[in-house]
């Protein structure tokens, strides 16, 4: 059984998006919290495995075509975007959490283990937003 | 959008052809196709070849500068 590119396409958006969201959510609640062991802190690390594996598989399952046609110059060129602009709001979270540290007591492990699972939140997050503008 | 007409749309449709067909034999997904269609992506020299190659026309006929 093979899949087209469509396929790829699809299964590749929703798993990036729910990993995207998942890390959101990670992220909220470990501030929210002020800890980094929150509830589901599982659930960013397990959906990132199963996102590979999924979309591995997907790959796997088209013909070479398809795979070619699901990563053409405009996925490539919205990858890329997206990256550039989630470079910058990493960055941006560095003065973000100085501030929020400063001001709420968050626990240095904490702020670390939610800026990091923002920064893959924004890649993710803004991949969506743009495939999504550019549909 | 850009600064680039294209009569990508008007061409395809006169070789009876559709987004997923055109999109199939130029090795790029219909999304693609669909976007350059609207103005919203301007592909790379490299596809915009490909696209006349496929269409059998000029590259000129497909995409103008805009005046």
């Amino acid at each position: 059984m093979t899949i087209q590119d469509t396929d790829i396409s699809k299964v590749r958006t929703i798993l990036l998006e729910l990993t995207g969201l998942s890390c959101l959510l990670y992220a909220i609640l470990a501030v929210t919290q002020n800890t980094p062991q929150t509830i589901w802190w599982f659930v960013p690390t397990a959906m990132g495995v199963f996102t590979g594996v999924g979309t591995f598989v997907a790959f796997a399952m088209a013909d070479p075509a398809s795979r070619c046609m699901a990563t053409d110059e405009m996925y490539t060129l919205i990858t890329h975007r997206a990256q550039r602009h989630a470079y910058w709001l990493f960055l941006g979270l560095y003065p973000a959490f100085a501030v929020i540290i400063m001001t709420t007591g968050l626990e240095w492990n904490t702020a670390f283990a939610a800026m990091g699972t923002l920064t893959g939140a924004a890649y993710l997050l803004l991949l969506k937003f743009y495939e999504w503008r550019m549909s | 959008m850009s600064g680039l007409h294209n009569s990508l749309k008007e061409l395809r449709k006169v070789k009876g052809l559709t987004q997923a067909d055109l999109a199939s034999a130029a090795g790029v997904s219909r999304k693609t196709i669909n976007t350059i269609e609207n103005k919203v992506f301007v592909p790379s020299t490299v596809l915009a070849l490909t696209l006349s190659k496929v269409l059998d026309v000029s590259v000129h006929d497909i995409f103008e500068l805009e005046e």
